[in-house]
């Protein structure tokens, strides 16, 4: 209900001369070898799903491997060892560098043009977890090749992979190399959230807003409270590989099962993490082939977000053979059958999307139709393995191999195939060549289902899993040979896209709005995305309004130049869009690339055990990234600017609306669910083996808990009174804040290493069992946070000491600030759990 | 009597169906199709059941995927509502789940027995 | 917080939506966006509860008590969910959102949708108390 009149938009004047050049030149991509510090969207992006594709390839590779071995009884193309590699390595990269990369790259490269943003607005930080996921997967696969992989299956269980039975380096090449790509993930989920709560177009309230950007929204926020229990587990198996911490270990007082729950409980949102995007793409994709808009939209969203909670209660359906009670059990088989429910009305929004328009076969629909009957046929299969009597026969056979490949080949891998035909026009200077994605399209229908739908049946008839071949006196040769025959099938199919993408893709002037689309990813646009942001006021703006792509061009909406002389982009309220300032964003450089080098250096490095090194190059990470920061806050020429329609904005932020504040925020979720998954493996362990805990009278580590605690509160209030002098800092009252801020870090700092002296001093050694092991590892997550709060903390001491930190530019102080009590309140916590409960409960 | 008679005709098809399997031992031995236990072939009923369903449901998917495109006027003008698809993907998955989750809690509940008449249980040794 | 600092008498920024709200600078938060999931979130807190109350209960022998428990959580997180949509669907004039969601407020059909949701899968979930013995 806008009134466009006294908006004064569309601007019916010409835009001023070198209004349009100035911007261009403010957002040009360096050119030659400087490409590499490129940090905008559209570049980022492109290498960020070209990178996935390759790992894509690579781990088809694996398997066109191990279906030829597979192919025909009793086969010796491949020894045990290799095979098991080979098997680990296809999960671990399609998991983890292909399936969760490919769709945040899909988020990188469509969101900003797709709600009316110049880009992501942490750009930066997009490219430096786009870097580490390359740098770091590259190594991570390179493995391979020097028989260093791990060969744990990609779920990696103890006691297989524990130090005992897996002693070479392959099993720490996965928990250092995949552990720190679960941190680029986490990265790119705060960039997202952000991005896609607070840079939409002003009026594209929340349910205006494209179903695609509903589910990027719904994958950040699962990655963000998933994949924390997975960044616990890794860290807990590589202490006792390593240093032998027994979390993993029954006669220490650890258990197995702890990684299956941990493990599971990251791994079942992970697999909705993968299909969500991609039934956003399918939502995206549909109205455009049908040319009618999306049917029961308010219904897709309810359904979204539901799938995105109920997710969460799915992770013991793994475990369904490991003699829980049937209670327990039950609870999760109740929980899987309720998520199928919003997976499945979606099926039906789709269904009547297609009978509200008129559908043309282009190479999109099909690869949509395709994903349709596989992705049904998958969800069905998977009610039948929610049924736990069912589940006892199929569970580790082939039924189940067939199941998920039904469910991400086709929840994912098809809506991708399809999303690469359907947004390469809006990408590329050319589009890419119909009559050969349909042939392609045929080779991977035709060739998976030859592949994967008889596993349904040598599942039952009781083929396992992860065998590197069979007798022939099983019965099973045949339906072997169909299923290599199927899968080499499909890899035609999928050799002849990616053939025509390196042929035909190109960045550049994109071909334009081939497909009639509706949204404004399809509005002509450069490396500034769109001329200027329109106003939006319905589901398909390009529909609704004719000649809007025109009025964007020629600038008639907000922002048609650059208003403040930097890239910029404007931030507007989480729900209804209100425009509420103007967001500065940074020039390309090369500090996110050689700080995620770094980053990927240290962990390998460590992987390989050479400490010295992984530290240097952990250093060279960290003077990357405050390089990388100094830069973000520059003192902004005006302090509002106007940016058309006769609305005037700030230029900067402080506080709870910043941008910066939420992603501290969102960083600070994700550290708490870390923290929960901590807590939780403490009692689950306690449960398994409550006689390890100490009785009453051995609770003598205790001696300095009160003290720590003491020094933590003192140290929050010395941080709140240095953020309360900094809000009405005079020059001449300079001395204060530092002082208050450096005595604050120093009594973090002191309480935990005091924390950690006084278990060490009582004679507790974190080897001798599970107990002693959580204990040290209260202290070991709490300096993970103290130790970014001691480095933000003196580098806002050095920007307050050149004048660039005050009242009003403080969101380097704010960051540390948030940090820091977070660390403050975890470390109260772990008073209370590591020295309150075992008094509690002896 | 006359349930477990349609059942065997059903082990029967799907036998014949599997052309792909030698009927050896070894394969009777291990398949999930091939009940040697009470609690194996309740299972198998269930599997049964649950196919059916399936196969019904996938091809219901596919007419209406295929009544969307080349259906007449009033069909497409069903499918195309709200209604339609409140009532076919929140109203009907509902009912079945509901009655597929209460026989699957049932066949949890009722435990396990020994082998049925005819068959040798599996032998396991634990080393 | 004000959205705007200096300029905030601009006829433009006042024009948006003519909402009171907005009138005066304030603009909504996060928190108007995670009311919405009041729902999801009542049935989160009774699974956890309801699987980590079992685990911890047969680890030391109360099965009697598990029944009892999953029931009382059950009735809590219902009625909870009850009233989100009962009182959703009184506000706005049915479950079924219009075709295309006009003279409708959204969050608000989210909130009882989803809501509704959540009932289904606390229903199954505490049912299962009702077939199964507690702890084997």
């Amino acid at each position: 209900m806008t009134n466009t009149d006294l908006l004064k938009l569309p601007n019916s004047a010409p835009r001023p001369a070198g209004e349009l050049e100035a911007l261009e030149r403010i957002w040009s991509t360096p050119t030659g070898f400087r490409r590499l510090t490129a940090i905008n969207n559209n570049i980022i992006g492109v290498y960020y799903i070209a990178t996935a594709l390759a790992f894509f390839v690579f781990a088809g590779v694996l398997a066109a491997i191990m279906r030829a071995q597979l192919a025909v009884p009793d086969n010796t193309l491949v020894s045990p060892d290799v095979y098991n590699q080979l098997m680990t390595m296809h999960g671990t990269v399609m998991m983890f560098l292909f399936a969760v990369p490919a769709v945040e790259a899909a988020g990188v490269l469509l969101l900003p043009q797709m709600l009316g943003a110049r880009d992501l607005p942490f750009p930066r930080l997009s490219a430096y977890a786009f870097w580490a996921y390359a740098i770091g997967g590259t190594i991570f696969c390179s493995s391979l090749l020097f028989g260093l992989s791990p060969a744990g299956g990609w779920f990696m269980y103890p006691p297989l992979t524990s130090s005992s039975f897996s002693s070479g380096i392959g099993a720490d090449f996965w928990l250092l190399g995949i552990g720190f790509i679960e941190i680029s993930a986490i990265a790119g989920a705060i960039e997202i959230i952000v991005g896609v709560l607070r840079t939409r177009a002003p009026g594209m309230t929340i349910g205006k807003m494209p179903v695609f950007a509903w589910t990027m929204l719904i994958f950040a926020g699962m990655v963000i409270f998933a994949f924390p229990a997975i960044i616990l587990a890794t860290l807990l198996l590589e202490l006792e590989r390593a240093f032998g911490w027994p979390f993993f270990i029954s006669d220490r007082g650890g258990d197995p099962l702890l990684w299956q729950h941990l493990f599971w409980f990251f791994g079942h949102p992970e697999v909705y993490v993968i299909f969500l995007p991609a039934a956003g793409m399918v939502s995206m994709i549909l109205p455009s082939m049908t040319q009618s808009p999306l049917v029961a939209y308010n219904i897709i969203v309810v359904a979204l977000i539901a799938t995105g909670f109920f997710s969460f209660g799915l992770w013991v359906h793994h475990m369904f053979t490991t003699g829980l009670p049937n209670l327990s059990l039950g609870f999760f088989s109740a929980a899987s059958m309720a998520v199928s429910l919003p997976s499945g009305v979606q099926v039906f929004a789709w269904i009547a999307t297609i009978a509200n328009g008129k559908l043309r076969f282009h190479t999109p629909a099909l690869f949509v139709l395709g994903f349709l009957f596989i992705f049904t046929l998958g969800g069905l299969t998977g009610v039948m393995v929610a049924m736990v009597p069912f589940d006892w026969q199929a569970h580790d056979t082939y039924f189940v191999v067939a199941h998920l490949h039904y469910v991400l080949i086709g929840g994912m891998v098809f809506p991708l195939f399809a999303a690469i035909y359907y947004w390469t026009p809006a990408f590329s200077r050319k589009a890419l060549d119909e009559r050969l994605g349909k042939i392609a399209f045929w080779l991977m229908f035709i060739g998976f289902n030859l592949a994967f739908f008889i596993m349904h049946l040598t599942g039952l008839w009781g083929m396992p899993r992860r065998v590197y071949t069979y007798k022939s006196e099983m019965g099973w040769g045949l339906p072997n040979l169909v299923s290599t025959i199927g899968a080499y099938i499909f890899a035609a199919g999928v050799a002849i896209v990616l053939f025509d993408l390196i042929r035909k893709f190109r960045i550049g002037y994109p071909r334009g709005n081939v497909w009639s689309a509706g949204t404004l990813e399809w509005l002509p646009n450069g490396n500034y995305s769109a001329r200027s942001v329109p106003i939006i006021r319905h589901h398909n703006p390009l529909w609704s309004d004719p000649a809007l792509s025109r009025h964007v061009e020629e600038g008639r909406y907000y922002l048609p130049g650059t208003a403040t002389g930097y890239r910029e982009t404007i931030v507007t309220s989480p729900v209804e869009a209100v425009p509420q300032y103007v967001m500065i964003m940074p020039q390309p450089s090369w500090a996110p690339m050689i700080a995620a080098a770094g980053t990927a250096a240290f962990f390998i490095l460590l992987t390989f055990k050479l400490v010295g090194l992984a530290l240097f190059a952990g250093a060279i990470a960290v003077i990357a990234m405050i390089r990388w920061g100094w830069d973000l806050e520059p003192k902004p020429p005006f302090a509002e600017v106007d940016i058309g329609g006769g609305l005037r904005l700030p230029t900067y932020m402080s506080g709870p609306r910043s941008h910066s504040w939420w992603a501290v925020s969102i960083l600070l979720l994700a550290a708490a669910a870390l923290y929960l998954s901590y807590v939780f493996s403490y009692l689950y362990l306690w449960t398994v083996a409550p006689g390890v805990w100490p009785s009453a009278a051995d609770v003598s580590y205790g001696s300095f808990a009160a003290l720590c605690a003491a020094l933590f509160i003192f140290a929050s209030v010395g941080m709140l009174l240095a953020s309360h002098t900094l809000r009405i800092a005079h020059r001449s009252r300079q001395w204060i804040f530092p002082v208050l801020v450096i005595g604050s870090l120093a009594a973090l700092s002191v309480g935990l290493v005091l924390e950690v002296y006084g278990h060490w001093s009582a004679g507790l050694r974190p080897t001798i069992n599970s107990f002693a092991a959580l204990t040290y590892t209260a202290s070991l997550l709490q300096g993970m946070l103290v130790a970014p709060a001691l480095v933000i903390g003196v580098y806002s001491l050095a920007r307050y000491a050149r004048g660039d930190l005050d009242s009003n530019r403080r969101a380097a102080f704010d960051v540390t600030h948030l940090l820091f009590q977070a660390a403050v309140v975890e470390g109260l916590f772990n008073q209370l759990l590591v020295y309150g409960f075992p008094h509690v409960v002896r | 009597m006359a349930l477990g008679l349609r059942l065997d005709w059903r082990v029967a098809a799907l036998l014949g169906f599997a052309v792909f399997g030698n009927a050896t031992e070894a394969w009777c031995n291990q398949s999930a199709l091939h009940p040697a236990s009470d609690a194996a072939e309740r299972i198998f009923n269930l599997i049964v059941v649950m196919t059916a369903g399936a196969v019904v449901i996938q091809l219901l998917v596919i007419g209406l995927v295929i009544a969307g495109v080349y259906g007449n006027w009033r069909w497409r003008h069903r499918i195309a509502s709200v209604r339609f698809v409140f009532a076919m993907g929140v109203i009907f998955p509902t009912v079945i789940l509901t009655a597929l989750l209460v026989y699957g809690l049932l066949l949890m509940r009722d435990g396990h027995s020994g082998a049925l008449p005819g068959h040798d249980a599996a032998p396991m040794d634990t080393t | 917080m004000k959205a705007c600092s200096i300029n905030c008498s601009s006829t433009a920024f006042h024009m948006w939506f003519g909402n009171e709200a907005m009138m005066k600078g304030e603009t909504d938060t996060i928190f108007d966006f995670v009311s919405v999931l009041a729902g999801p979130l009542i049935w989160f807190a009774h699974f956890f509860l309801v699987y980590g109350a079992q685990s911890v209960l047969c680890t030391f022998d109360r099965a009697a008590a598990v029944p009892w428990m999953i029931f009382v959580a059950t009735v809590l997180a219902l009625g909870s969910v009850a009233w989100l949509v009962i009182d959703g669907v009184r506000r706005s004039d049915r479950l079924i959102p219009r075709p295309d969601g006009e003279h409708q407020d959204f969050m608000a059909y989210l909130k009882y949708a989803i809501a509704f949701a959540s009932g289904i899968s606390i229903v199954w979930v505490g049912a299962t108390a009702a077939v199964l013995p507690s702890c084997n």
